[in-house]
């Protein structure tokens, strides 16, 4: 029997090609299950360290909470000094304009020749009623009053009334808005 | 050449399939676990840093020397109204100063030591709570002015807030004094556990200095309650 062999005869185009594309998918799986193992072990092992770290620190806090309750008397001292304080602060600041006794010591000062008939301090306002023996003694009192030293105590001084007495001696009333 | 035969791609189709089974059912989950542990891990760093820093700072502060401080802030700004250790610091005062005391009154009392003091802050937009006391004081005008000036340098805290004089006769003053006795509750809680601790500003140590200079009265000076009028302890004796 007579056997030939064609050599002109090709193989078929798509027949190469698809057994190129199976031998690339081939290494391709290999190239893809290869990476793809690596990638699982890499996350595994990033998740057992950021276990490991979790721990790690849930422990150390464990151990710093039991540290502060050793210290929670010092905890609480501290909480309310620092709550007083900063409250006697605020309190401290906010006051402002004289006090009742200068105000009363400054009046003393000046009325050395009245007589305080009536005084009345609260909130800012300042009620005095006096009798000055003579008009003389009452323009005295009035000038002592817008000195200096009553115009850091006081933002406005009104004179409401003066009346002459049978005596000859003057009753008056002032009204004085203290400064603050 | 090899031949292909469709058993020849069971190879890749089956690495597919495995890839894609791993990402779906532990890939997936694990990533989004470390997503979680690392979100975790960032906030349980932040508070470790916080309590280590609060141990440090807690550490380093003296209990005997705060002990001390403390003392002093709640005699000179106490965690309740006290009722009888205001009136007899107000009575001592005004004796030590040759004042007679002829009327001492407190209008509303109300809840003693609750959060009715509280409402009353509030109230009244006031920075502290307060205690309102009235006194009547008979003396020379020298002397109430020496009683107003140590009122307000003396333990508890006390500020005059109304004042009314006049003369009874030559040399005899009649002072009506509306005076404010200060008190603040303890905070209610100590606040969170990582909550860092305030320390105490420059301004707040002026402060504290400056409150050496009050005047205090011993503690069994103030609780003796021989100085202050009482009633009968027994009802039906004569």
């Amino acid at each position: 029997m007579k056997q030939e062999i064609d050599f002109l005869k090709g193989q078929k185009v798509g027949g190469v090609f698809k057994t190129k594309l199976f031998h690339s998918l081939k290494v391709g799986s290999f190239i893809l299950i290869l990476a793809y193992c690596l990638v699982a072990a890499a996350v595994f092992s990033y998740w057992l360290f950021v276990s490991r770290q979790t721990t790690k620190v849930t422990n150390e806090i464990a151990v710093k909470e039991t540290e502060i309750a050793r210290l929670k008397e010092v905890e609480s001292l501290q909480l309310v000094l620092k709550q007083r304080l900063s409250n006697l602060d605020k309190f401290f600041s906010a006051k402002k304009g004289p006090s009742f006794d200068t105000l009363l010591s400054f009046i003393g000062q000046t009325s050395a020749e009245i007589k305080v008939k009536d005084l009345k301090i609260a909130e800012n306002k300042m009620n005095f009623s006096g009798i000055a023996p003579n008009m003389a003694a009452l323009e005295k009192f009035l000038q002592d009053l817008k000195s200096e030293t009553s115009s850091v105590l006081f933002s406005q001084i009104t004179l409401s009334s003066v009346d002459r007495q049978e005596d000859g001696s003057y009753l008056f009333n002032l009204l004085l808005e203290t400064k603050g | 050449m090899a031949k292909i035969n469709s058993k020849s791609w069971l190879f890749p189709g089956l690495i597919l399939v495995l890839v894609i089974l791993v990402s779906l059912f532990w890939l997936r989950p694990k990533l989004a676990t470390i997503i979680k542990a690392k979100r975790e891990l960032a906030a349980n760093k932040k508070t470790l840093a916080a309590l280590t820093q609060k141990v440090t700072t807690l550490e380093g502060l003296s209990q005997p020397e705060l002990s001390d401080k403390v003392d002093l802030v709640l005699k000179i700004l106490p965690s309740e109204k006290d009722v009888p250790g205001n009136l007899f610091v107000l009575k001592k005062l005004a004796l030590n100063n040759e004042l007679m005391v002829s009327e001492l009154s407190i209008p509303e009392v109300g809840e003693i030591a609750s959060s009715s003091a509280e409402t009353q802050k509030t109230s009244k937009d006031e920075i502290l709570p307060s205690l309102e006391v009235k006194l009547t004081l008979l003396g020379s005008r020298e002397k109430i002015i020496s009683f107003l000036q140590q009122v307000e340098t003396t333990a508890p805290l006390m500020r005059v807030s109304g004042l009314a004089i006049s003369q009874k006769e030559e040399g005899l003053d009649e002072a009506m004094i509306d005076i404010r006795t200060y008190f603040l509750l303890f905070p209610k809680t100590i606040g969170e556990l990582e909550q860092p601790i305030v320390s105490v500003t420059s301004q707040e140590e002026k402060i504290f200095g400056n409150l050496a200079s009050f005047k205090l009265f011993e503690a069994s000076e103030v609780s003796s309650s021989s100085a202050l009028p009482t009633g009968k302890s027994d009802l039906f004796a004569y």
